[in-house]
């Protein structure tokens, strides 16, 4: 077979989902860094972005798609171009999609040195609330069509998206959050009663389901949210919650230079419902300034078949080309409503007819392990069978990779003239993957979130402070919503009730007596783990530790975050439990990098540490709760000790007995017998 | 009075099927029978049963490729075979990792390569220990009164125990440890029991001599032997009153013993210039261990109740709950009727190995670990199979309660033989039910995914002379089957270390483990590639010509 050569022009990538981060994650990325605070100078604002774009591999250029706050015009996109191709590339900015007849091009020629990239804009390439940039690499080599490409690219850092004008404050719950915002801060009372609690994190579940990849939403008490660095009128949005009658009253204010407030007044079952309904599709209904009675029940019934559709695939998945094309799907367990242990994908596809000359297969990865292989040298141009995925390949989330291969027989990356395209066309609607309902994941963080089943209750013990208890739960509830496909339904209960009840959900502020009650395997007291592994030393004897640990208890599964310090460390401990709260959030990979079952705040680390239960030696805690059983054995031995004095008691009474019988019967026998010395006479 | 002589007339036997009804009839009968002076009727039969079962377990177990699945398997074998084949062969090569008997015993039995390379040899052995075990709990149970049900009762949960069968078709230790413990208390039951006054050298012989190899065995014997001197010694005071006697009898039981001890402290002080080599020592026991606390064994040390705990579930998973539930309602009743006479005294003798097993967990000096322990592995639990006379003795008892005594008799002993059949049927429908099965699996398992398996068979296969130089002493190399003699490893000394510093002058082929990433103990790859993995002289002197996992198989370039 002809070596497959890879030039960078005939290696497609057609990554469905990459496709749609493209267009969402260089815009704003709520998971990662948060963009910088926006400055305004000589009348037009500049609103930077942190993320970093990378492009000119020999891919189809990449979009770059900034949101537009509402009401601002576009007037440029900056940012600073630097370069490790080996020669000077011409990189070219083109807006998309082009709404005038000659396109604006910006040429930047970039070599060894960074240099500045300024694309102008204009108010008529907003689309949806966007601008868009079409950035390449445009001169190829020389070498051939075929050549490998140039091995190096080109990043665009410390974009900026200048505007003008004045935004437009958001009048209406239905316009409250737009494609510009990025922060939102939900702040309830600080003495929160539970059902305020319940609202607030609703509202953190709600918005984040619904703005998930653009808008960081955190929740707060009045004190905590007051220590907070200023919000961006343009690019934050506060939610309050208060007080007030039965029906919710919803009100948007705005005053001026401040930023737009989302007021939620009510009391009862209704306010969390309310809460739980700003994220909703439906929240363009709720459009004018005041609104009452706002309110969502979520009903959510996911089945155990969920078309690849369903599951972000799109409407057609196509791998066409020659070379090697590539297209996948992200499967998660949470979007079956549940935990599955195993799973078959129903395929139903579609390739096109492989001619003689060339060489053809498909291959099936599940979490890249090879499922299924097809060579498509037949006349079959449907593909229609079935593969089962076993439970030793299932995680938290998974990745289903189709890769579609036709190279000529003769070799080079194109056929020869007169040659059909080659493609493979899967339906997304009929291809389904069939969940068998079942755990087959450790105890620990990748059982979450399909563990809840879109619920998640929420309890608070004593071991944290409101404010603290309150914003750690906001960011861990975000956490958990941004890896769930469906809204998930908040419920605060009593911390009593949770354990008793063996809920699955998440414990805040957990004592050493609780951590002692839940069973939880690492307790709250001083650790050390296991040679060679993350943490060198003991943790929790002389300085604060913050632990977010996930274990199972019977048939349920716990997230339980809890701090503990030596005495008159109190502030430390706050501090890490909040930072352990907020990792899963932030960092850049969110829930889905975590493995193992414990998350581990140190005060001497920049990061917090993730370790598995099996890394850490049983503290004395774990090892005296087996002392009952070398109790029972010492019973049983004593037992036995009583038995055997017993039966030699009883032994030695029925000697004795046996005895005086003999003896008796030895004496009747004497007085029966004459003697012959005595005379009856 | 008239005396009515019953004469029996015998027919010839007219047939070979009446042949084989009176055999049977015979047989039953002598199942039945009181021991005589020496012989207990029916133990042929036993053996002969148990030989059957020996044997087709061995053929299913090297057929599979089961009787090779544990490293320290193979290692038994490899150290007995060094003591012939190797580069620096004698007696020396019996180290001082284990004790020695069962490495003795199998040292004829692997002169053959393809007994050695199969594990057939380990396969012999342990079936004779097979047969031993269940002959000896066999005779115990005659000698302590125990009738025909009883009896059979305690052999077939020996030969049922689907742990025990499939240890006895490898090399491991267990079964002869076993072995020797039950011969030694058969004969102390004989001399505690007997009408005739026996005489300390029939103690000595029978009773001594198996302590002795017992000892010589696994350290289970060193406490079977200090507990047996106190027994007889409280046996033969009870028996006379006299303190000189008893002196006697005890010196008696232990001499052979204490001989065996001298001869090993001598053999550990003579080759390695350490008389407590092996208690010590470099590759001591307690020297092994040191590292395990920081990986998370050991953990029950001083905590009697998780050592209990952990013990008790290898118990489960080794022996049986039915077992356990029996044996111990049959330990009751054997004290409620005899306390802590003789009869009981010999009982109890069977428990001293389990007993040492606990203590010696619970001061960190043996290392088990199951799916209830902490922390969750699969690691030794075969150590819990030394109860198993034990309490077949002790379910025999139960048994022979119920036909002594008992109005419930028919019931009782339906009631045990269903149970006893249920809990046979548990570890026949999924082997891995065995915690000692489900070991061997994983270390199966481990062997192939580790890619170790595949690159033995490789070098097994392609070896054409000229030696090799691998850092592995015997957890492999009969499964390689290349004979001894062709390696330079550490077990020959000095001349390994020069193959090592200059490998080029000295093999042709080289087995090398490099190190393997993300692998959170500190995994440096072995012996050989610390020394010449990356040196630039190996690699322009060898070729790599297999890979496998972390495995590299090199042949010198040219010859």
């Amino acid at each position: 077979m002809a070596s497959l050569c890879t030039p960078a022009r005939s290696f497609r990538v057609f990554v469905v989902l990459a496709l749609t981060l493209s267009l969402s994650a260089f815009s704003l990325s709520a998971a990662n860094a948060l963009n910088g605070s926006p400055t305004t100078a000589n009348g037009v604002i500049q609103l930077p972005f942190a993320q970093i774009v990378t492009f000119g591999d020999g891919a189809d250029p990449t979009i770059l798609r900034l949101p537009v706050p509402a009401g601002l015009t576009p007037v440029r996109i900056v940012g600073n171009l630097s370069s490790t191709l080996k020669r000077v590339a011409d990189v070219t900015a083109v807006p998309t999609p082009a709404t005038v007849s000659r396109p604006r091009v910006t040429h930047v020629a970039v070599g060894k040195s960074s240099v500045p990239l300024n694309a102008s804009l204009s108010q008529a390439e907003i689309v949806d609330g966007f601008v868009s940039l079409a950035l390449d690499v445009t001169d190829p080599p020389d070498e051939g069509f075929c050549a490998a490409g140039d091995p190096g690219k080109v990043t665009l850092a410390e974009i900026a998206l200048e505007v003008s004008g004045e935004p437009v404050t958001p009048t209406s719950p239905a316009n409250f959050v737009d494609t510009s915002t990025e922060q939102v801060r939900v702040v309830i009372p600080d003495d929160a009663s539970s059902t305020q609690m319940s609202a607030g994190l609703n509202a953190v579940a709600s918005l984040t389901a619904a703005f998930r990849s653009q808008a960081r939403v955190r929740l707060f008490t009045s004190k905590s949210v007051a220590l907070e660095a200023p919000l961006s009128p343009i690019r934050g949005r506060l939610v309050t919650i208060s007080d007030g009658p039965e029906e919710v009253v919803t009100t948007v204010v705005t005053k001026p230079g401040g930023v737009p407030t989302l007021e939620l007044k009510g009391s009862g079952a209704g306010l969390p419902r309310a809460a739980s309904a700003l994220g909703s599709m439906f929240i363009s209904l709720a459009d004018t300034p005041l609104t009452t009675g706002l309110t969502q029940t979520l009903n959510q019934v996911a089945g155990l078949t969920q078309p690849l559709e369903d599951l972000g695939a799109g409407e057609t998945l196509a791998l066409t080309g020659y070379g090697k094309s590539i297209g996948s799907v992200t499967v998660p367990q949470a979007a079956f409503g549940g935990p599955i242990s195993a799973a078959v994908v129903n395929l139903h596809a579609t390739q096109t007819v492989v001619p003689a000359e060339v060489l053809s297969s498909v291959n099936i990865f599940w979490n890249d392990f090879l499922v299924a292989s097809y060579s498509a040298i037949s006349k079959e141009t449907a593909l229609d069978f079935d593969i089962a995925i076993p439970s030793t390949r299932m995680r938290s989330s998974n990745s289903l990779r189709f890769e579609y291969t036709a190279v000529p027989r003769q070799g080079g990356c194109t056929g020869p003239v007169g040659l059909l395209p080659m493609g493979l066309y899967v339906d997304t609607k009929a291809t389904t993957v069939v969940g068998q309902r079942g755990q087959s994941l450790d105890p620990g963080f990748p059982r979450f979130p399909q563990v809840l089943a879109d619920s998640l209750p929420v309890a608070f013990s004593t071991g944290l402070p409101t404010s603290a208890a309150a914003t750690s739960a906001g960011d861990l509830v975000a956490g958990l919503q941004t890896v769930n496909p469906r809204q998930l339904d908040v419920s605060v209960v009593e911390a009593e009730a949770f354990i008793e009840d063996c809920d699955t959900g998440l414990f805040i502020g957990g004592t050493a007596e609780d951590a002692t009650a839940l069973a939880a395997p690492v307790r709250l007291s001083q650790f050390r783990t296991f040679d060679g592994l993350a943490l060198e030393f003991g943790v929790g004897a002389d300085s604060p530790v913050s632990v977010l640990e996930a274990f199972a208890r019977n048939s349920c599964n716990v997230l339980m975050l809890a701090a503990w310090a030596p005495t008159a460390q109190e502030a430390g401990q706050v501090d890490l439990a909040l930072e352990v709260a907020r990792y899963p959030v932030d960092s850049e990979f969110g829930w889905s990098a975590l493995y193992g079952s414990m998350l581990v705040g140190l005060p001497d680390r920049t990061e917090p540490v993730q370790l598995g239960t099996k890394d850490v030696v049983p503290q004395e805690e774990i090892k005296e709760e087996y002392r009952p059983y070398g109790l029972w054995f010492a019973v049983a031995l004593i037992a036995l000790v009583i038995v055997g004095l017993l039966g030699a008691l009883v032994r030695r009474r029925r000697l004795r007995k046996i005895r005086r019988y003999v003896e008796a019967e030895l004496r009747a026998q004497d007085y029966d017998t004459p003697n012959p010395e005595s005379t009856m006479e | 009075m008239s005396t009515l002589e019953v004469v029996r007339v015998e027919s010839p036997p007219d047939s070979l099927r009446n042949l084989v009804k009176e055999r049977v009839r015979d047989g039953w009968a002598a199942l039945d029978a009181k021991p005589a002076d020496r012989a207990v009727p029916g133990t042929l039969i036993i053996v002969g049963i148990a030989g059957v079962v020996a044997f087709v377990a061995a053929v299913l177990s090297i057929r599979s490729g089961a009787a090779m699945a544990f490293g320290d398997a193979q290692a038994h074998l490899t150290i007995a075979r060094r003591v012939t084949d190797s580069l620096s062969p004698g007696f020396s090569q019996l180290g001082t990792v284990w004790l020695p008997v069962p490495q003795l015993l199998l040292l004829p039995l692997v002169q053959s390569t393809t007994f050695w390379h199969t594990g057939i040899s380990g396969a012999i052995l342990g079936g004779v220990a097979l047969m031993g075990i269940s002959s000896g709990v066999y005779r115990i149970a005659a000698r302590l009164g125990i009738r025909r049900f009883g009896r059979l009762v305690a052999v077939l949960i020996i030969l049922t125990n689907s742990s025990l069968v499939y240890e006895s078709t490898t090399a491991m230790t267990e079964p002869t440890l076993m072995m020797w413990l039950v011969a030694s208390v058969a004969g102390l039951t004989r001399w505690t029991l007997s009408k005739r006054d026996l005489s300390a050298g029939e103690l000595m012989v029978f009773a001594g001599l198996p302590a002795a190899a017992a000892l010589l065995s696994r350290y289970e014997g060193w406490a079977l032997t200090f507990v047996g001197t106190l027994v007889v010694a409280l046996v033969a005071w009870r028996r006379r009153k006299d303190v000189k006697y008893a002196i006697k009898m005890a010196f008696a039981f232990a001499l052979w013993p204490f001989i065996a001890l001298s001869w090993w402290l001598i053999y550990n002080f003579a080759v390695f210039g350490n008389p407590l080599e092996f208690a010590n020592g470099q590759y001591s026991a307690s020297a092994l261990q040191v590292g395990l606390p920081n990986k998370g064994f050991l953990l029950y040390q001083g905590y009697a109740g998780l050592t209990i705990w952990t013990y008790a579930w290898a118990l489960i998973q080794t022996v049986g709950i039915v077992v356990i539930l029996l044996g111990l309602i049959g330990a009751f009743v054997l004290t409620w009727r005899r306390g802590l006479d003789n009869h009981a005294l010999m009982v109890w003798m069977l428990a001293v190995p389990s007993a040492f097993i606990i203590f010696a967990m619970y001061v960190g000096q043996t290392v088990m670990s199951n799916d209830h322990a902490l922390p969750a592995a699969l690691w030794n639990n075969r150590f819990a199979l030394s109860a198993l006379p034990f309490l077949g003795i002790l379910v025999a008892y139960l048994c022979q309660s119920l036909v002594d005594k008992s109005r419930f008799k028919r019931l009782g002993l339906s009631l045990i033989a269903l149970a006893i059949t249920f809990q046979a049927a548990w570890w026949v429908v999924d082997l891995n039910h065995s915690a000692v099965f489900a070991e061997a699996t994983a270390s199966t398992a481990q062997k192939v995914d580790s890619g170790a398996q595949a690159a033995m068979r490789y070098l097994g296969a392609n070896y054409d002379g000229g030696s090799i130089l691998i850092d592995e002493s015997g957890g492999i190399l009969p499964e390689i089957g290349i004979p001894l003699r062709e390696y330079y490893n550490v077990s020959i000394g000095d001349l390994y270390l020069e193959a090592l510093a200059d490998p080029v002058a000295y093999v042709r082929w080289v087995f090398m483990r490099i190190p393997t990433n993300g692998n959170g103990d500190g995994d440096r790859g072995d012996a050989i590639y610390g020394a010449v993995g990356e040196l630039g002289s190996f690699l322009s002197n060898y070729e790599e010509v297999y890979e496998s996992g972390p495995f590299r198989i090199y042949r010198r370039i040219g010859n």
